[in-house]
């Protein structure tokens, strides 16, 4: 018989070399994603036998209703601020050009620090007692914080330390988005009459509706799941003020050993982060153009 | 309506003159078209009509109004892009009314121009969608709408057609002149394409090299052209040139035949050239006198034959009606027109 | 849009808010040259005479050195491992123009670390292999693999299929194809992966918390550790933070260009 090429194939096929990739996945993200959901499903746990008794007591849990609440309140604030603020720095970058020596190494080198030292610098400089930011506010005349350690603003100026670390990141994005806006647009709104103010409203920001999102999602997936700094500074403290879903499930599986439980906890962050990610999605359509 | 007035403008980049020393006027409700090859900043200067690039020196006025301190959004013109610049993330309708809605038009009557623009270009049925579901022909529609609504008092166009496929260029370029003697509003269109300019065009600028080459119809461009370079941009296939050496009237060529050419003025005998087009020569009944060629390539079209020929070294495009088919290697003698064969000095002016 | 503006002034004044902005980073590494003494004055001190002491406490009296060690094994070889997995995958499914890996490996990503670390947990002590470096290694290329793999892809997709085929009507396999021809002509996507991957690796906290032994710390685990230690030594603290930063940081100003390019970069962030 004849050979007949396929339509829509290539002759050689090299699909075999994903398989070590694949192994790899499968051994180290497949088995224990499906692990970890029998174990939330109290697999392997004559306490609670298989079924739902850990998200019924998950339901019933104070600690997991603040941590939730915690975990949105982070995400919401640092989330907004950075996109306000990382639109605004692109806008002034992309304004006067600047992105070269000083000002690039200030833009890229926050997020790529390790965030276990932005955490051991928030110990040092945000100390209620000794720290260089209470001299700062002192000098300028306001009576000393407690930062960290107050269970009022903790959370905040754990936002407020992501802030400073990932807005140059969120500008970098927003500034690519800038630069790839067609130029031509730009002219016939300025023969439109449409400048200043009304042109950044009714043509710039409809314009970086997608790129707006697609920072969005990446810093939702990170902010969901915050854990390095917090565990380093405050580890969840004072109180429970900064106890996020990962820390609380965290503190559960590892601390605890209350396995079955911290792994409920951290299916419901998973799905949270699903969700968010399908939400992002689904706006997807509305901003693209 | 308005008439636009260029005078004495230059712009340059640094060291680099984009424009040199330009002056025309624009009639109120002319068709003006500027054609010319790419970089010769025909664009340019549309722009800085338009009020998106600014100059050094001179003055550019519309209507009676000096325009060059006046914002482009105050210009009351209106352009439409090579690329049509259409917002992408706005309706059709919204394309087309923000302008307006800029400028504070009340709602009804935006309503009114948005729907009357439609009608006319007959774009009604997309006015909900975006750009990306459009097709290049219907972007190119509402990017006219979009001028239109705004009533301005001059349309700009940059290379309007450039984009679109050559089919749909002549049905669009056939519908801008339409809406010209419908609105009988000032236009003023960039093309590089000739025929374009011919075709479009009251009056046609012809640039090169920043400065202009001439101005006027298209018929005084096609017959009375003032120099080589626009004999030789205007009128497709290309008029031919043949080294000669001009005495009086008479144009000796370097095979030796002597040829008739109208000139312009006398002056002293010199060496020149020769502009014929290729549909005024013709060739003589059998056994009659005339430029001995020999035949390289025959393109019959059906309606013309055209002939590559060659008449001594000099390649030569001969138009022919489409019942003449020569055989490549053929012999014939050529007939130039009387009264078309134009006389050109060594640096390309008439003479 | 607007016209680029490039004089003085912006640049002076955008020079001096990178200062500001990047005065906790300088702050930390001020601090790491101040003596025990100085480092916790009230009101801090600027002027000061630098000294190493706090260097000589981290790498003399503490095993800091083996576990900067440590984490340089680590972030090598998750990033060799990584890498050796995901150029050959690249390879296959930009060639194949397969989407679903791609989903596959961004919900890995999405996926909180910590629900994967209680099976490893068990998985690794139940293989023996509690507190090894191949566990180290086997997590940290959970990061590093899918890395390398967004990073490569645009790579791979950008480069012309007629390469690859006339590779075969010459007679090469794939795997000689991807060797001899593909690679070459991608290297610089290869570099800024194996730059990305390690650093990414290098900077990862929560997988060597819970999975190394007491000899396989990670640095950042090790100055973690000292903090919960209680110690109020900030000088050495500090000293450790800028050890640590400083491969980071180095290695990112080496693909800068890239970086600020931003292709795709939005999609890589692990």
């Amino acid at each position: 018989m004849p050979h007949q090429p396929q339509t829509g194939q290539t002759a050689m096929s090299v699909r075999w070399m994903m398989i070590p990739a694949v192994i790899l996945t499968l051994a180290m993200v497949v088995f224990p994603l499906g692990y970890a959901v029998y174990l939330g499903f109290g697999g392997g746990s004559p306490a609670t036998g298989f079924g739902v008794a850990n998200f019924q007591r998950l339901a019933a849990d104070p600690s997991f209703w603040s941590a939730l609440r915690i975990t949105f309140g982070l995400f919401l604030s640092a989330l907004v601020l950075q996109l306000v603020l990382g639109t605004a720095l692109a806008l002034l970058l992309n304004r006067y050009d600047v992105v070269r020596g000083l000002v690039r190494t200030a833009i890229l080198s926050p997020f790529m620090l390790p965030p276990v030292v932005v955490g051991m610098i928030a110990i040092v400089v945000l100390d209620p007692g000794l720290g260089a930011a209470n001299w700062i506010v002192q000098s300028l005349g306001f009576a000393p914080l407690l930062w960290l350690a107050s269970p009022n603003w903790s959370l905040l100026v754990i936002a407020l330390i992501d802030t400073w670390q990932w807005t140059p990141f969120v500008a970098l994005i927003v500034l690519g988005g800038l630069q790839s806006l067609p130029a031509r647009v730009y002219e016939a709104a300025e023969i439109d009459g449409a400048v200043g103010f009304r042109r950044f409203w009714h043509i710039t920001l409809p314009l970086l509706g997608p790129t707006l999102l697609t920072a969005a999602v990446l810093r939702s997936v990170d902010l969901l799941r915050f854990f390095d700094i917090i565990y380093i500074t405050t580890q969840g403290g004072p109180g429970n003020s900064t106890t996020t879903l990962n820390i609380y499930a965290y503190k559960l599986g590892f601390d605890f050993m209350d396995v079955g439980y911290a792994a409920a906890v951290m299916i419901v962050l998973a799905l949270l982060v699903l969700g968010s990610v399908l939400f992002f999605a689904g706006l997807r359509k509305r901003v693209s153009w | 309506m308005s008439s636009v007035a260029v005078r004495n403008v230059v712009k340059s980049y640094g060291e680099h003159t984009i424009i040199e020393d330009l002056s025309f006027d624009i009639q109120d409700g002319e068709f003006m078209v500027f054609v010319g090859p790419s970089g010769c900043g025909k664009s340019t200067l549309l722009r800085m009509i338009a009020g998106l690039e600014s100059f050094q020196r001179g003055e550019i006025a519309i209507g009676s109004r000096v325009v060059n301190f006046v914002p482009a959004r105050d210009r009351n013109i209106a352009m439409v892009f090579q690329d049509y610049a259409l917002y992408p993330h706005m309706t059709i309708r919204n394309n087309m009314s923000f302008g307006l809605k800029m400028r504070g038009t009340d709602k009804a009557e935006i309503e009114r121009r948005v729907a009357q623009a439609s009608e006319i270009l007959q774009i009604g049925h997309l006015l909900d969608r975006k750009p990306r579901a459009l097709s290049g022909g219907q972007r190119q529609r509402v990017a006219m709408g979009r001028a239109i609504v705004r009533e301005p008092d001059v349309f700009l166009f940059d290379e309007p057609l450039s984009n679109l496929d050559a089919k749909l260029r002549v049905e669009v370029r056939t519908e801008i002149k339409r809406l010209h003697a419908r609105l009988k509003t000032t236009m003023i269109y960039v093309t590089h394409d000739q025929v374009e300019a011919m075709t479009m065009a009251d009056r046609i600028v012809v640039l090169r090299g920043g400065a202009v080459e001439q101005i006027g119809t298209p018929a005084d461009l096609y017959h009375e052209p003032r120099t080589r370079f626009v004999a030789g941009f205007i009128g497709s296939p290309a008029m031919n040139f043949l080294p000669v050496h001009i005495n009086g009237e008479t144009a000796t060529l370097a095979t030796g035949d002597q040829v008739q050419v109208r000139r312009l003025g006398s002056s002293a005998a010199a060496p020149g050239e020769l502009g014929i087009r290729p549909e005024h020569i013709g060739i003589t009944a059998p056994g009659g006198h005339g430029v001995e060629c020999v035949v390289d390539v025959v393109e019959p079209l059906g309606s013309d034959t055209l002939l590559s020929v060659t008449v001594g070294d000099t390649p030569v495009m001969v138009r022919l009606p489409g019942d003449v088919v020569p055989k490549a290697g053929d012999r014939l003698q050529l007939a130039f027109v009387p009264g078309k064969a134009l006389a050109f000095d060594a640096n390309g002016a008439r003479i | 849009m607007d016209n680029k503006q490039r004089t003085l002034l912006p640049t002076v004044l955008f020079s001096l808010g990178a200062i500001i902005f990047m005065s906790p980073i300088l702050w930390m590494a001020l601090s790491s040259f101040k003596s025990p003494l100085e480092v916790t004055a009230y009101p801090p001190s600027l002027v000061f005479e630098p000294t190493l002491e706090n260097y000589e406490e981290l790498f003399g009296r503490t095993e800091f050195l083996h576990y900067t060690w440590n984490s340089f094994v680590v972030a090598g070889l998750s990033t060799l491992l990584g890498l050796v997995l995901a150029i050959p995958a690249a390879f296959a499914i930009s060639w194949h123009r397969m989407v679903w890996p791609a989903t596959v490996s961004l919900f890995a990503r999405m996926a909180p670390g910590t629900l994967f670390l209680l099976p490893w947990f068990i998985m690794f002590s139940n293989l023996g292999l509690s507190g090894s470096y191949t566990a180290l290694v086997l997590a940290h290329a959970v990061v590093t693999m899918p890395l390398a793999l967004w990073i490569l892809l645009p790579y791979f997709d950008g480069m012309p299929r007629e390469v690859v085929e006339s590779g075969q009507i010459d007679g090469c396999r794939g795997p000689t194809i991807l060797v001899r021809l593909v690679l070459p002509m991608i290297y610089p996507g290869v570099v800024v992966a194996t730059i990305m991957s390690f650093v990414f690796s290098w900077n990862y906290f929560l997988f060597a918390l819970a999975l190394s032994g007491f000899d396989t710390k990670t640095a950042i685990v090790a100055s973690f550790n000292f903090i919960g230690e209680g110690t109020t030594n900030w000088g050495a603290l500090m000293a450790a933070a800028t050890v640590i930063a400083l491969p980071p940081l180095v290695l990112t100003f080496m693909v800068q260009r890239w970086l600020v390019a931003g292709l795709s970069f939005g999609a890589v962030k692990g």
